[in-house]
């Protein structure tokens, strides 16, 4: 049962709220852990078999590490070498089930995946290097790490949270509070709105446009890329609104995934917007391993005797950097198109951070300041355009079919063919998707100004209250993309 | 005591909140989805067609297609005029379910006498009107009850309505059918394996059908049933299904699946890999139709 | 302590280095700050920092990245 279906919000959570309140608090986590099993055999079956492994092989993993650290067999440096031994066996036997689902299919054989995996296998990662690190000890018990591997919100596409901030409200078992219900279900109204009349609608443009862009000219596969960006925003974002609103209503919080990626200064600054969870991840389970691994140090004195330090203290971040958008591409999957997604922003990343300093002193000198509306503006523009052009490249069917829409976009653009454009989408839906657009675009503004829509509504007399979620309510089932002449589309990033 | 008292608070403003969304439902239902049949799925579509089909003169068809995108696809009425001298219209709607076949026909014979129904067959095995999907069961529940939710884009067709009607701009009219141009080949070989296994045809999907047929007898109306050729979609079970339904009613039933004089090359004439055909796999077929419908209209006459 | 102030500054020119103690949760250092600071603290201080401290509450102030120093050394 994916998110966005209504049975998910409007029969299956109830229910699990009518049950969580019926449990002594003691034993709430156990009928979240049971929920989580039921929900994870609705979708995958018998492939819960290997997410079973996964959970073991974490488990063990985190308490050898642990008992090595409290056993006096080792000290100082041979300590810290078995424990690595230990975290490395650990990490390697997660992963290689994360490769054979997920990249067996470059020599040709394919499985369908227990779902989630990409998810949770990083969440195994993050869990047994903290204790290694020893940020957080490790947990004794089974089936609270089960839990906090398998929270029935979280397991098919994030957010990706880290142990030490979920395990005091996951296994807490905290009432149920009647503010928390109803913003919860707030947020899920919000992210529905987002899935079912905005990226719904779009779909079918995107799918046609991207199935044969061949077929179109420049103008329409522009718009056509915007438009799945749109989608993919819409969706992701909205799915994650469903996720993390439904686990308001069991009081747990989780980490958040978007926050106004548009409104971003660039695109490091995107990255800290956007998919938030795996941006984090990244970095502090493989920027900072590798720029502080003791070769680069090295290289890095080194270099500094030979080119200086300006350039030396560049060159340690840059690798690391390398292989943070390495992962992030192929994270997403076996195909090169992911892989150049990747790899496009660190291109882009890399110089950002070479132009940005000068970029800087040049407007200090100049005394132009960040809040003209013309720099700000253009700066949008900018990130804008390339946003989108990744965007595209992710979603194209192959590395030259993204080539050859962008050479299309460039030399082959006549805003006159967007006349006789068939878009797959009628008028009527046209123009409701462009106001629910607007719409997304005017909450994010002011989410961007830091104020909490919600908290904001909640304070307004009941009627208005009550009016502006009437008119949400209604606004979804009425211009949903739902039933006659549509198709259900599932969640995007649940395919990674 | 304080917190019983809100607990009350929240509990009324719960289902004060319910009974708001429950009279606004209400309201909208007897308001805007009231004259709602509730036999058709995709009222919009349904609409758009019977539109279409009151612009042509009246009583100047003699053959009218029904069926989904497979139909659409396939005949292409322009040959059928300037080769064969036969004036027809594609009926068909994309996922058309035969439940909105039955109720196009309905109102076109108001203003039609055709001769010649052909009814594409892919439509008789689509499963019984279910505007939600199978997946999701809150969703389905809340379609199959409330008008509001299974009609919910109707609020297109009053806004149509109520919009000052552009002048009718003369599109180029292909009277229903999609010129489709793309090629995909099909490489799966051959599909229609002999059996004597029988894919049923769904019951309320019979009973559309027994319709159709008695509506076509009243009205002195030849039926057809033809299957386009689609390796995807068509299977020798379903053939055996329509057959025996065909043979029991005494109605045509042409499967151009097992037709050997259509030479439809697969590498060429289909759009998507073998599901729909395109244009060149269209002409072929337009033009092997129209034979049989030439000999059975002068026939007639 | 001053030197440290001064491996701040030189990182953060336009900052308020003393008195800030959200470096990290408003985003003032980036990740590639961080990794600077993390090696001029190491090369002037004598300290290895691992990955393992690398987290907000030790970079969030000045005091807090004093306090992860002096406990380093005495780890030594």
């Amino acid at each position: 049962m994916e998110y966005h279906l209504l049975t998910y919000s409007f029969l299956f959570l109830p229910i699990i709220l009518i049950l969580y309140k019926l449990t002594p608090s003691k034993f709430r986590w156990c009928l979240l852990l049971v929920v989580d099993i039921a929900f994870y055999l609705m979708i995958s079956k018998a492939l819960i078999v290997f997410f079973i492994f996964a959970v073991v092989i974490t488990y063990c993993t985190g308490l050898m590490i642990d008992r090595l650290g409290s056993s006096n067999k080792y000290t100082g440096k041979m300590l810290k070498k078995h424990k690595r031994i230990i975290l490395f066996i650990g990490i390697i036997l997660n992963l290689s089930m994360l490769i054979v689902f997920k990249y067996f299919k470059l020599i040709g054989i394919s499985f369908i995946a227990p779902i989630g995996i990409s998810y949770y296998t990083l969440q195994t990662i993050s869990y047994m290097t903290d204790i290694c690190r020893r940020t957080i000890s490790c947990e004794q018990n089974i089936g609270k790490l089960a839990l906090y591997l398998s929270y029935f919100p979280q397991v098919i596409e994030g957010p990706i949270s880290r142990y030490s901030n979920m395990k005091n409200e996951l296994f807490a078992g905290k009432d149920l509070s009647y503010t928390n219900i109803t913003s919860g279900y707030q947020r899920i109204l919000w992210g529905l709105f987002k899935k079912m009349v905005i990226a719904d609608h779009l779909a079918p443009a995107v799918y046609k446009i991207f199935l044969h862009p061949e077929n179109y000219d420049g103008t329409v596969i522009a718009i056509g890329a915007i438009m799945f960006t749109t989608q993919l925003y819409a969706e992701f974002s909205g799915c994650m609104d469903i996720i993390i609103g439904s686990s308001e209503t069991l009081s747990i919080t989780l980490p958040e995934n978007f926050r106004q990626p548009f409104f971003a200064k660039n695109a490091s600054d995107f990255w800290h917007r956007w998919h938030i969870t795996l941006g984090t991840w990244l970095k502090d389970y493989i920027f900072y391993p590798i720029s502080l691994a003791k070769p680069l140090k090295k290289l890095s004195k080194k270099a500094k005797t030979i080119v200086g330090i300006n350039i030396s203290k560049m060159i340690v971040p840059t690798i690391a950097l390398f292989f943070v958008w390495l992962t992030n591409g192929i994270w997403h999957g076996a195909g090169l198109t992911y892989l150049f997604y990747g790899m496009y922003y660190f291109v882009l990343i890399f110089i950002e951070t070479i132009c940005e300093p000068h970029i800087e002193k040049f407007c200090q000198k100049h005394s132009i300041y960040e809040s003209n509306l013309l720099i700000s503006s253009f700066r949008a523009l900018k990130l804008f355009v390339i946003v989108n052009i990744g965007e595209m490249f992710f979603r194209a069917k192959s590395i030259t079919s993204g080539f050859n829409m962008f050479k299309k976009i460039i030399f082959d653009f006549h805003l006159s063919s967007l006349k006789d454009a068939n878009w797959g989408i009628d008028k009527y839906d046209m123009i409701i998707c462009f106001f629910a657009i607007i719409l997304l675009f005017i909450v994010d503004f002011i989410h961007e100004k830091n104020i909490k829509l919600r908290d904001v509504i909640s304070n307004y007399k009941l009627p208005i209250r009550w009016a502006i979620w009437y008119a949400l309510i209604f606004s979804i089932i009425l211009t949903g993309a739902y039933g006659a002449g549509y198709t259900v589309i599932d969640m995007i990033y649940a395919a990674y | 005591m304080d917190n019983t008292k809100e607990t009350y608070n929240n509990i009324i403003k719960a289902v004060l909140f319910f009974t708001g969304l429950i009279i606004i439902s209400t309201l909208l239902t007897v308001f805007i989805y009231k004259d709602n049949k509730k036999n058709i799925y995709d009222t919009i579509a349904v609409n758009n067609k019977i539109n279409e089909i009151k612009n042509e003169p009246n009583d100047s068809l003699q053959v009218i297609f029904y069926g989904d995108s497979e139909c659409y696809s396939t005949f292409y009425p322009k040959i059928l005029s300037s080769e064969f001298n036969i004036s027809s219209f594609v009926c068909a709607t994309a996922a058309q379910h035969i439940c909105d076949t039955y109720a196009i026909l309905n109102e076109n014979i108001r203003t039609q006498a055709p001769k010649v129904i052909v009814l594409e067959t892919n439509c008789i095995f689509r499963k019984p009107k279910n505007t939600g999907t199978d997946k999701d069961i809150a969703m389905n529940f809340l379609s199959n009850h409330l008008s509001m939710f299974a009609h919910h884009s109707d609020w297109k067709i009053l806004a149509k309505k109520a919009l000052p009607k552009k002048r009718f701009k003369h599109k180029k009219n292909n009277k229903g059918f999609v010129i489709r141009k793309n090629t995909i080949p099909y490489r799966g070989g051959a599909y229609m394996k002999i059996t004597k296994k029988t894919k049923k045809i769904p019951k309320k999907n019979l009973e559309y059908l027994n319709q159709i047929k008695s509506l076509c007898d009243n009205n002195n109306i030849k039926l057809i049933l033809v299957s386009t050729p689609s390796p995807k979609n068509w299977s020798y079970k379903k053939h055996n299904g329509i057959y025996k339904w065909a043979a029991a009613n005494s109605v045509t039933y042409i499967d151009l699946n097992l037709e050997k004089s259509l030479t439809i090359n697969w590498k060429k004439d289909t759009k998507d890999g073998g599901d729909h055909l395109n244009f060149s796999g269209a002409k072929k077929v337009t033009r092997h139709i129209g034979e049989y419908l030439k000999k059975y209209i002068l026939l007639k006459e | 302590m001053d030197e440290l102030i001064e491996i701040l500054e030189e990182i953060l020119p336009c900052e308020d280095v003393v008195n800030c103690t959200t470096l990290i949760d408003d985003h003032i250092l980036s990740s590639f700050d961080i990794l600077s600071l993390v090696s001029d603290i190491e090369d002037s201080f004598d300290v290895d920092i691992s990955p393992a401290e690398l987290i907000p509450e030790n970079f969030n102030s000045a005091n807090a990245l004093w306090n992860m120093i002096c406990r380093l050394r005495e780890e030594c």
